[in-house]
């Protein structure tokens, strides 16, 4: 364990996990973690860590959001992508 | 991984006079649409996962040759979600098929063939079904075929099911794969710690492991010893309780030190292990080009459109309704005036008061109830929801309506079973089995019995509608929609729990094919014509001879307090009972009961409304009330009875209130 290691201080390298829910409709993203419980179920629909996902669209008012991933499309509850923490590899335009 | 040069035993099969094949693959790949190809329509086909929610079996003979067609739900894995999945399993692994032909969409080559593998594991023979290569191609995806075929071991056919394209040498390949000595597949070696580990384990299990037998009292199959490892060191419940103890607790202590090896939980190595597996044949297999590009994209992303997805949801929904509506009305008033002439043509000379005129006459009024009255409506509805179905809008409305849907606390995927009650409540009860919690069963059971179904849609066109203007029936089909959703935030009130929230697959558009929306609508049909409409004319006979012979006012008087509560004419008792066999009955008896046609000259508008709101809310049909007795069970039935018993009546007394201050 490094000493005098601040939570202001983090190493540049590390990637920004932000959580799914919170990426913007258009964006290309990495999936970093996904919680063991709900894995279970999006693992074998394609939602893995280490996948890459197309973030499609976004429903208003707190409501679903739609990804690509590898060809399939699937439509996540909004408080189901709040768990999936994610890095965005490419912005939307 | 590799396949290893040592050879597994196949699991042994009791010999059978026809063999039995099982479709199986992930959801909405097209084993039903290729089940319907063989079998007739048997199966309900839509583009949405999650259409068939229980095995269909129908027997085929293909070139003199029968076989025992299977077509299960689909199944992303072998781990089991929600108890149509569950369904699945149970019978892949109870019932000893001879053979499974795995259907797999080409378009989702990679992911599909996780299930292949998993499924390869099981031991039973096995042919590849490579469906949609249509898609594939679409998709700038090009599948080499013989190298697939080499790599799995097995027979591999690219099909397109929907044209039938292949579907002859999938079948014939199908047969001599059953012909064949079973030769035995040789098993998948994983990366060498996880090999150690399934070795370890299989070789302490024995080689037939003891299982509990069938539900029915048959034997259930063998089970590779192989595939029993695997399945416990992926933590897999249902396994682990057919196993001794000692060896519950051999299998904790490696599912453990593998995790320990690799950082990460048995299961999501083992998962990772095919997932890895099925990239690299994928990549072996598959060349990926540029894709062309296709419409379809650019309908999608205005139809999930954060704005104009809504628009375009309202727009279809009232287009939908005025349709069904213009054209019901139209047939309707058609109808009803040439068989009136038919009838006073064919029967000139009977005399009203008479025994042979009240059997006459209530024969044919039951005839005329559902030619005239339900066959105009339901038709027209029916194959729009068939449209709407099978292009694939369906989980568009999903993925649009989880939001609101979470305020009510359900989630999108409810939405499914909620527009198929609009059709018929029994399927839609049988589509809960996709909801994975038993909570979100319930509350959508409930919710998708309140939606009018189409006999009760046919009510409210056919009475309000057609009576007072079609914005009465448009105000009723709100009211419902607002009683569905103020159940719905009543109901997760009392009955609060955290749900995991949706995962829904949103499958392509597809043309619907006018054959196949013919086929499900006759399908649907066909249980009225051959069920419900005998049923019509047999009950206005009924009540014909029961007014002739004035039985009907027992009934009328039992039921006086609930039609003077509502401020109905005493007559409509009896025409309530009857609408609990099926909706359609209480309307079309209503025009018996009364005594009349035109249902203006003898009814207030305020009771035309008060009727018609009283009808699509009160008890279900029999045939529902059995659907929920199996979804929920009896308890929870007979609450849900109850319940909207009260809602009607409360309803009903609330709409005369209000129409009695509006007319004066």
């Amino acid at each position: 364990m490094a000493i005098g290691k601040t939570p202001s201080r983090e190493p540049q390298d590390k990637p920004k996990q932000i959580p799914l829910s919170s990426v913007a409709s258009g964006s290309r993203v990495r999936v970093l973690a996904i919680p063991e419980r709900i894995a279970r179920q999006l693992v074998p629909q394609g939602v893995r860590p280490g996948e890459f996902l197309t973030v499609k669209n976004r429903a208003p008012i707190g409501g679903a959001i739609l990804v690509a991933v590898n060809g399939a499309t699937i439509a996540l509850g909004r408080a189901l992508a709040r768990k999936i923490m994610v890095k965005v590899v490419v912005e939307s335009r | 991984m590799s396949a290893a040069p040592g050879q597994q035993a196949l699991v042994t099969i009791q010999p059978r006079s026809t063999p039995q094949v099982v479709l199986i693959g992930q959801p909405n790949c097209g084993k039903s649409t290729l089940f319907n190809r063989v079998a007739g329509y048997h199966s309900e086909v839509s583009n949405f996962p999650g259409s068939t929610v229980h095995a269909a079996k129908s027997s085929v003979r293909l070139n003199g040759w029968t076989l025992e067609l299977v077509d299960l739900p689909g199944i992303y894995s072998l781990t089991a979600c929600n108890p149509a999945e569950t369904a699945a399993h149970a019978f892949l692994l109870n019932s000893g098929a001879d053979l499974v032909i795995n259907v797999v969409d080409a378009s989702l080559l990679s992911r599909s063939l996780e299930l292949t593998l998993e499924l390869r594991e099981l031991g039973i023979p096995m042919v590849v079904c490579l469906n949609m290569s249509d898609e594939a191609r679409r998709k700038g995806i090009r599948i080499s075929r013989e190298r697939l075929e080499a790599a799995l071991q097995v027979p591999v056919v690219e099909t397109i099911a929907p044209k039938g394209d292949g579907v002859q040498e999938l079948f014939a390949r199908t047969k001599s794969t059953i012909a064949q000595a079973p030769a035995a597949l040789p098993p998948l070696t994983w990366s060498r710690d996880v090999e150690q580990e399934v070795a370890e384990l299989e070789a302490k299990l024995p080689a037939q492991s003891p299982r509990p037998p069938n539900a029915d009292g048959s034997e259930a199959p063998a089970l590779l010893p192989r595939f029993i490892a695997i399945k416990l060191l992926e933590g897999d419940e249902s396994m682990a309780a057919c196993v001794p103890p000692e060896i519950r607790s051999q299998v904790e202590a490696q599912r453990a030190r593998l995790a320990e090896k690799r950082g990460r939980t048995a299961a999501t190595v083992i998962m990772s292990e095919r997932h890895d597996w099925a990239m690299r044949l994928c990549e072996q297999v598959a060349e990926v080009g540029k894709p062309a590009s296709d419409v379809r994209d650019k309908i999608d992303s205005v139809l999930t459109h954060p704005l104009w997805g809504y628009v375009a949801l309202v727009a279809a929904l009232i287009g939908f309704f005025w349709a069904v509506f213009g054209l019901g009305s139209l047939i309707e008033r058609l109808l009803q005036a040439h068989l009136a002439d038919v009838y006073a043509y064919l029967f000139p000379n009977l005399v009203r008061g008479t025994l042979s005129e009240a059997v006459v006459h209530s024969v044919w009024d039951g005839f005329v109830g559902g030619a005239a009255i339900v066959l105009p409506y339901l038709v027209p509805f029916l194959v729009g929801l068939a449209i709407l179905e099978d292009a694939g809008y369906l989980p568009r409305v999903a993925y649009l309506m989880d939001g609101l849907l979470h305020r009510i606390g359900l989630h999108g995927t409810s939405t499914l079973p909620l527009i198929l009650g609009y059709g018929c409540s029994v399927p839609a009860c049988l589509a809960t089995r996709i909801l994975p919690s038993r909570r979100d069963r319930f509350l959508t059971n409930v919710l998708a019995t309140l939606v009018p179904c189409s006999a009760r849609s046919n009510v409210i066109f056919a009475l309000a509608g057609f009576y007072l203007g079609p914005a009465w029936a448009l105000g009723i089909f709100c009211l419902n929609a607002a009683v569905v959703v103020g159940t719905g935030a009543l109901m997760s009130r009392l009955w609060p729990e955290v749900s995991p929230g949706m995962i829904l697959e949103v499958p392509r558009y597809q043309w619907p094919q006018p054959s196949m929306v013919l086929r499900k609508v006759w399908l649907r049909i066909r249980e009225f014509v051959t069920l419900s409409w005998p049923l019509l004319i047999a009950g206005s006979l009924v009540l014909g001879l029961a007014e002739h012979w004035r039985w009907n006012h027992l009934i009328d008087v039992g039921l006086s307090p609930i039609t003077r509560l509502l401020g109905l004419p005493l007559a409509v008792g009896t025409t309530l009972v009857f609408g609990v066999l099926r909706k359609e009955l209480s309307m079309v008896m209503l025009v018996q009961a009364m005594g009349t046609a035109d249902i203006r000259h003898v009814m207030t508008a305020a009771q035309i409304v008060v009727f018609t709101i009283f009808v699509t809310f009160y008890v279900p049909c029999v045939a529902t009330i059995a659907a929920l007795v199996r979804e929920v069970g009896r308890r929870l039935t007979a609450v849900a009875i109850a319940y909207t018993f009260v809602l009607a009546t409360i309803l009903g007394l609330a709409a005369r209130v209000l129409m009695s201050l509006v007319a004066r």
